[in-house]
């Protein structure tokens, strides 16, 4: 079943999009990451302009973080505080770096450095997280598991302006949630992604949350930074796409639900190293894509008429 | 004002009665693009109107064209730097339409002689691109051409206009689903001895239908509530959806 696009001016599949929506809906709400990083690349693999899968993939984000961040509430897993904190050093962000886009636009050299900024950005964090994951699961057959302690004094809490994090039980500096939630802003202007997946490890790994509060409190970022994405999208540049918006949507928001479920009954280092893999595999598929000789050397698109 | 000029036509024809003439018709005028368009196709059909047409009838050709409004286009090149394929190159070409069909009685080399398919802009070779004044701007060219080619934006079908009799002649313009909105021409010519003996043209119009249209435009004109509403029907879907699989305690 086809249907046209009225922004994209395209047809598409129906259940093809459909499909798309539910398998990255399914990876949110499993790990509790946007799902951006996939969600824009099957689009672009479905014949949808980059501009309009970037734009739209944003606003299903919004739905499927939605639909996370309610069943998280329900858990007690949302930690407010710091996921406004997040978003206040997000929202600056984004706004570089859409700017950084618009920049290197001029150059022309905008794809190559998204591209490279998914391969070395998916590439090192997947392959950390694969070795750290791969590790844990062979320590955890001879001696019980040494996850970083939260009561552990280092250099992260000699900073100053300390706020108390009730729902993490964390007493630490803004400094350091306030710069994470910049740099994850950063990427979602320059890649049109939630940042989720930068998140995640950070959250355990440097701010020491406990694992309740991570995946609801990173939805919740996600979600503050998807809504301001779409906006802006729609606003400046009218490329969201709102009846393939809804498809995804509606396949996203149900695979979601799924994704929650069976992230809630695998142990966490089993869902570290699934997520690590798809990380991994995703920047070896763009990778190759990048080195691999390309059908035709020649691409065409709508140039600015100067006439 | 067109009732004029047809009048004017045909006062034309009068006057060279020796003449041959067409007389041209679509199955549709505007192609409306609905909810659940995956392309079209339109039937250009004819007759050639000439005092004997029977006389020597096998020596007349007939081609039809069908081509959207002009833009430019950027053609990149992408080469190999440090083993990563890269833009490397680039070349706006003007004049590209947005889509060409084309359909002949036969080949277009034997029709009529190169300058007077040039003059016309038939044939893709024959396009009236305005190429950059470059040494390798054919290379560009012919990307540019498979690349329309592959969309199915840009097509050829030599030997796709039938004669059913020595006057009447009729041929299938296919429009894929991703075909462009805007103006077209739809063109049709009589060549007889390899010169262009009548022509014909008419609008086409490509345009979203009603509620496609719509949407189009409120995105473009209002694109705070566009993007607010997308927003809202977003978190109400997302919330929804965890309403409805709540887990029940």
């Amino acid at each position: 079943m086809q249907i046209y696009l009225p922004i994209a001016e395209l047809s598409v599949n129906v259940w093809l999009i459909l499909a798309m929506g539910g398998a990255v809906g399914f990876v949110t709400g499993m790990f509790g990451v946007g799902g951006g990083f996939l969600m824009t690349p099957f689009l672009i693999f479905a014949g949808i302009p980059p501009i309009v899968s970037v734009a739209t993939g944003a606003s299903q984000i919004v739905a499927s973080s939605v639909s996370g961040v309610a069943t998280q509430v329900a858990r007690k897993g949302v930690d407010f505080t710091m996921g406004l904190v997040l978003v206040g050093g997000g929202i600056p962000g984004a706004i570089v770096g859409v700017y950084i886009v618009s920049l290197l636009a001029d150059t022309g050299q905008v794809d190559l450095v998204i591209k490279l900024a998914y391969v070395g950005l998916l590439g090192t964090i997947g392959s950390l997280m694969l070795s750290e994951s791969v590790r844990t699961l062979l320590r955890r057959r001879k001696a019980p598991a040494s996850r970083p302690k939260r009561g552990e004094h280092y250099w992260l809490h000699g900073l100053p302006l300390k706020v108390r994090f009730r729902v993490s039980k964390l007493y630490i500096s803004a400094i350091p949630p306030v710069v994470l939630g910049m740099i994850s802003g950063v990427l979602s202007g320059v890649m049109g992604i939630g940042g989720g997946f930068i998140m995640v490890p950070a959250m355990i790994y440097i701010l020491r949350m406990p694992a309740s509060t991570v995946v609801g409190t990173s939805l919740f970022q996600v979600f503050c930074i998807a809504t301001l994405t779409t906006f802006l999208h729609a606003w400046v540049n009218q490329t969201v796409d709102i009846v393939l918006a809804l498809l995804l949507m509606l396949g996203g928001v149900v695979g979601t639900q799924y994704g929650a479920r069976v992230g809630a009954r695998l142990p966490s280092e089993q869902l570290r190293l699934l997520i690590s893999m798809l990380i991994v595999a995703m920047a070896l598929r763009l990778g190759w894509e990048m080195v691999s000789t390309p059908a035709d050397i020649f691409s065409v698109e709508p140039a600015e008429d100067a006439q | 004002m067109r009732r004029w000029l047809l009048v004017l036509v045909a006062l034309a024809g009068l006057a060279v009665a020796n003449a041959e003439d067409l007389a041209v018709g679509l199955t549709e005028d505007i192609i409306r693009i609905t909810s659940s368009f995956t392309g079209a196709e339109i039937v250009m059909y004819g007759a050639i109107e000439a005092e004997n047409v029977y006389e020597d009838a096998d020596e007349r050709d007939i081609v039809v064209v069908v081509r959207g409004a002009e833009q430019a286009a950027t053609v990149r090149k992408r080469a190999r730097v440090g083993g990563v394929w890269v833009n490397a190159d680039e070349a706006v070409i003007h004049r590209v339409p947005d889509f060409y069909y084309l359909a002949s009685t036969k080949d277009l080399a034997r029709i009529a002689a190169p300058a007077v398919l040039a003059r016309n802009g038939l044939g893709l070779d024959n396009l009236p691109l305005e190429l950059p004044r470059r040494a390798d701007a054919a290379d560009f060219r012919k990307a540019l051409i498979r690349n329309k080619l592959s969309e199915q934006l840009f097509h050829e079908d030599i030997g796709g206009v039938t004669m059913n009799g020595p006057t009447l002649f009729q041929t299938r313009v296919r429009l894929p689903a991703n075909v462009p909105t805007g103006q077209y021409t739809a063109e049709a010519y009589l060549f007889r001895d390899g010169q262009i003996v009548s022509a014909y043209s008419a609008p086409l119009e490509v345009d979203k239908s009603g509620v496609e249209r719509a949407m189009y435009n409120f995105a473009q004109r209002h694109g705070i509530i566009y993007g607010l509403a997308t927003i809202l029907i977003a978190v109400l879907m997302g919330l929804g959806a965890a309403y409805a699989f709540r887990e029940k305690d």
